[in-house]
This record gives C-alpha cells, sequence and structure tokens, in this order.
C-alpha cells in the first residue's frame, strides 16, 4: 500500500489498523522504542508502581466525559508543551477507569 | 523515561506520520502520549476524542503487551466491530481531519494481565487536505 492509499482509507473509513511492519522504520529506531516496551511488559508492577509514587491525593480526578477531562489538563497545565514528562493518575468516572501516565515528548 | 529514548519515540511517531498524511511534523507542532496500563476492570466507554479545530491530525494507537488473547478484553471497538487485540506490533491510527469516530475499549475481564499501550495524540497547525 502506497501513502495515497493509507491516507485515502484512513479519511473515508475515519482508522486504519496496521503493523509495525508497515512502515519502514529504521531498525535502530524500532529496536530502542521496543526496549523500553520490554521492560515494561517485563515488569509493569514496578515500572507503573514507581511513577504511582509520585501520585498525590490532589492530582487525582474523577471525571464524567472528555470535557472535563480536558479542563483538568488546562488547568493543571498539563498541556504544557515545555513539560517533558508529567505524571497524572485519574479515575475516568462514567467513561470507564485506568490508570494512565502523561508524557509530553 | 529517558531523554533519548525520547527522541527514538519521536522518530517512530514522525515515520508514522509521515507514512499516512505525507507531511513532516516539525517544532510547532505536538505529540501528547499516554503510557497506559489497563488492569483487570479497566476500560472506556464509546466516545469521540476531541475534533480537528484545535489543529488535532490524528491518534495514534500502539501496542505492546505480549501474547493478548481476545478474551482477556481490552480489545478496541468501533461501532462495536472489533478493531484490534492490543498484542505488540499492533498499531492503530483514528482519523480526525474529516473523521471522528466513536470508539470505546472493552473492559479488561482478567487477572495479572496488563494492557499496555502508547496513545499519542498528534497536533499539526498547518494540515491542508486540498
Amino acid at each position: 500500500m502506497i501513502t495515497n492509499d493509507y491516507l485515502t482509507e484512513i479519511q473515508d473509513k475515519g482508522y486504519l489498523i496496521l503493523k509495525d511492519s508497515d512502515f519502514s522504520f529504521d531498525e535502530r529506531i524500532l529496536k530502542k522504542v521496543y526496549e523500553l516496551f520490554h521492560n515494561v511488559r517485563s515488569n509493569p508492577e514496578s515500572y507503573f508502581k514507581k511513577y504511582r509514587n509520585h501520585l498525590k491525593p490532589s492530582t487525582m480526578y474523577s471525571v464524567d466525559s472528555l470535557d472535563d477531562f480536558n479542563k483538568i489538563l488546562k488547568n493543571t497545565n498539563l498541556l504544557n508543551k515545555n513539560q517533558m514528562e508529567l505524571i497524572f493518575g485519574f479515575n475516568y468516572g462514567d467513561l470507564g477507569k485506568c490508570q494512565i501516565i502523561l508524557n509530553h515528548l | 523515561m529517558p531523554d533519548n529514548f525520547k527522541s527514538f519515540v519521536k522518530v517512530y511517531l514522525k515515520t508514522i506520520v509521515n507514512k499516512i498524511y505525507g507531511i513532516e511534523i516539525n517544532q510547532s507542532d505536538l505529540f501528547v502520549s499516554n503510557l497506559t496500563s489497563f488492569t483487570k476492570g479497566c476500560g472506556i466507554v464509546n466516545h469521540k476524542d476531541q475534533p480537528h479545530s484545535g489543529g488535532r491530525l490524528c491518534v495514534i494507537l500502539s501496542y505492546f503487551s505480549d501474547e493478548w488473547k481476545e478474551e482477556y478484553g481490552g480489545i478496541l471497538k468501533i461501532n462495536n466491530n472489533t478493531i484490534s487485540i492490543p498484542t505488540l506490533g499492533n498499531i492503530v491510527v483514528l482519523d480526525f481531519t474529516k473523521n471522528n469516530v466513536e470508539h470505546e475499549v472493552t473492559e479488561v475481564l482478567v487477572e495479572n494481565k496488563h494492557r499496555l499501550s502508547l496513545t499519542t495524540f498528534v497536533e499539526y497547525k498547518n494540515y491542508n487536505d486540498n
């Protein structure tokens, strides 16, 4: 599939399902990216616990909508692109539940 | 996350955006990434993300759980159809330039499993699809 086909498909369907082999990734880049994935995958409890230790009660939110969630992001300056690594735990409330860490790249 | 790792992730994400949209991400654009772990009971109900009006181009969902099975839950669904199982190497991209599909992540049903993903919203200021 060439690039134009990708663009046509994603704009027609709204989404694309791909494999990493569909991209011409630099092998070195993919190896480095998967190194972290491997580290997290090997011991996820330890990895996420490290970050959970930084969470304070005041950073835990319950939200009823994505709008509320985005307001919280703005209010806490989590969308400041100068902040390279931020940690934010929340409960999605009616949207579900998850643990989450924000990393601004 | 080490800074040198971030630089590799940036290249990884830029490659995906360039391959699909044919554009180069630069300093004025933004990746906002969430490294997530969903354990038993975690999921996200059906919803839409923020629209393109703010410059949002797409969201890239990169999965990296090992040997994930559909019966574990944690499945990405669009229009109630199973779209992707969160296994390492699977990538799903949702478009905001002309779409904003409703999607959900079904509840993870099993103990001692982590549904791991890197979710990246791409903010691109100057996209022109003409």
